[in-house]
């Protein structure tokens, strides 16, 4: 176990029917960090956040969290240890208010002043009681990332925040990213938009066929030979 | 990409028009929301000193469509998983009764009690293995369910107990006035039951599994037992209501108890009529319901049923949503889990 780990994978394997989709994956992400993970299509990254979120079950391997197994625990269980996820397409509570979407995801006390707090943050507050539906898809992203908040996460996993919003927006996400990263929480971020990754990220681990392939600074990753193959062919 | 900018968000919380109920002045309002219960209350405690036995017994009925109305709308409204074998549940209670008081001599009251609480058992049990499965899969293994108890009521076997398919009669004792109170209290306590978890935590968990179980989940909200607290909570309150249903019938055969067309479709209709998820909407359904089969069936004695489906489609084509949630989208209605 490497020291300052907030999550560590050990060969962690998945497999769909004859399909391998995490290849005895093993990867490090240490707290306080902004890590990137990137990979081409089907490369196994919404995948390993299923198995460490416990929405999937792994096959075999160990998924540590602040040292702890939790490889068998229910999704609920995870998030209430302190991972928040949230997914690709967002999955608000549409016919509930901004505020109870919210309020719900709070399990200690002070929910309302923490609701209140990080809705004036992303300035979502005037819309507390609109249905989530009515949000613009660009506010049900912010939503959706302030509404992980509400479970006070320690680690929080990204799957694509900037994806099909505009560039005012995108920008607005990645500053509250960079807000709640200085308030020592971890980020673990799939995203496809290279800039986002080398502008943003300390760490970068890149994926292919459910196995890491390189990891290191954004600048290393980018020049790695392997990435470069997966990403364009030889 | 959609249009974003970051003032759109006050720019749409202003353009909003303004709700029509809160037009009205403050204290006029807090008047009608005190007054037209207490007056409603009152009317209907001395309604079986002032009208017909008809009168009474239609709305001994309205009762109990309002308390399973409301029971099914409390698991299957605010969870959204459609339970099609709800009348599986009125069964196991109205055949407590019906054996404590038949075989056992029982009183009603205490009979009564017991059909709550074995039902909320068998809903708990059931519930375990059950509530495993989603969406359509749930629904039908519901369905199978119901059936699988009519079949059990009806077996030989059980006949010692249950009558078998020759049915099981009782005397229950209660005057006519005692079925009425009775029922008009579980359809009051359901609607209180419905109403205290819809304006607390555990009504939005519910609705969260509704809106995005996986969603829950990952959220921290262990959706498996809040799932089985409501459907126990709402088998609890069906048994009461179909423990009480039988003291009204007075003979129970399998064949008529265990209708699905009957009584799970009719509480599913009325719920979904007044509006799924709501605590007002199966009460506004029941009454609304009963009203219009009543006005039809007096008028076209022939007719009624192919009259009745018609002006169902009609409003359900017009707000497939429910009364209350319709009024609220017309900003009629304030959008609020009170009502």
């Amino acid at each position: 176990m490497e020291d300052g780990a907030i999550l560590t994978l050990e060969r962690v394997r998945k497999d769909f029917g004859g399909l391998r989709a995490v290849d005895d994956c093993s990867l490090v992400v240490e707290t306080g960090k902004i890590v990137g993970l990137i990979g081409p299509n089907g490369a196994g990254k919404t995948t390993l956040f299923q198995l460490i979120s416990g929405v999937l079950r792994r096959d075999s391997g160990h998924i540590y969290f602040h040292g702890d197994d939790i490889s068998r625990l229910r999704p609920h269980e995870i998030a209430r240890r302190g991972i928040g996820r949230t997914f690709q397409i967002t999955r608000i509570f549409p016919k509930m208010t901004v505020w109870e979407n919210m309020i719900v995801a709070s399990h200690s006390a002070g929910a309302e002043e923490r609701a209140r707090a990080l809705l004036e943050l992303a300035d979502l507050l005037p819309l507390k009681d609109h249905y989530a539906a009515e949000l613009s898809f660009g506010q049900q992203k912010l939503l959706d990332l302030m509404r992980v908040m509400m479970l006070n996460p320690e680690l929080i996993l990204l799957d694509e925040p900037a994806a099909g919003i505009n560039p005012t927006m995108q920008n607005k996400i990645l500053d509250l990213i960079h807000q709640l990263n200085k308030e020592g929480r971890t980020f673990l971020i799939i995203e496809h938009d290279m800039d986002i990754i080398m502008g943003h990220c300390e760490k970068v681990i890149a994926l292919n066929f459910g196995r890491v392939i390189a990891e290191g600074r954004p600048d290393e990753v980018r020049e790695n030979e392997e990435v470069l193959t997966a990403y364009f062919g030889k | 990409m959609r249009e974003d900018s970051p003032s759109s968000a006050d720019r749409a919380a202003e353009a909003r028009p303004e709700i029509v109920w809160e037009r009205v002045d403050r204290r006029v309002r807090r008047a009608l929301v005190w007054s037209l219960p207490l007056i409603l209350l009152f009317a209907l405690a001395i309604l079986p000193y002032m009208a017909s036995a008809y009168t009474v017994t239609l709305t001994f009925l309205v009762f109990f469509w309002v308390a399973t109305a409301q029971s099914w709308n409390l698991f299957s409204g605010y969870t959204g998983y459609v339970n099609f074998g709800y009348v599986g549940l009125i069964g196991v209670g109205a055949y407590t009764t019906a054996i404590l008081i038949g075989k056992f001599g029982a009183h009603w009251l205490l009979a009564v009690g017991a059909a709550g609480a074995v039902t909320a058992a068998f809903g708990f049990l059931i519930g375990i293995p059950f509530l495993r499965a989603h969406g359509i899969y749930f629904a039908i293994a519901m369905l199978g369910l119901a059936e699988g108890l009519r079949v059990l009521f009806s077996m030989d076997l059980m006949a010692p107990l249950t009558g078998g398919g020759a049915g099981i009669g009782f005397i229950s004792g209660m005057s006519l006035a005692a079925k009425y109170y009775a029922m008009g209290l579980v359809a009051l306590l359901s609607t209180a039951v419905v109403f205290l978890v819809a304006n607390s935590r555990f009504g939005l968990q519910l609705l969260t599994i509704r809106e995005d179980e996986l969603a829950a989940q990952v959220m921290g909200i262990n959706t498996t037992s809040k799932k089985l607290m409501a459907f126990t909570l709402c088998a609890f309150l069906t048994g009461l209501a179909g423990g009480l249903y039988a003291a009204y019938v007075n003979y129970l055969v399998p064949a008529t108890m265990f209708v699905t067309a009957y009584y799970t479709l009719i509480p599913i209709v009325m719920a979904t009529f007044g509006g799924l998820g709501t605590t007002m909407g199966p009460v506004v359904g029941a009454v609304l319901f009963t009203i219009i089969s009543e006005a039809i069936w007096a008028r076209f004695v022939f007719l009624h049923l192919v009259i009745f489906g018609a002006v169902l489609i009609i409003i359900i084509l017009f707000m497939p949503q429910g009364i209350i949630p319709w009024l609220q989208d017309r900003r009629i209605l304030p959008r609020t889990r009170w009502l």
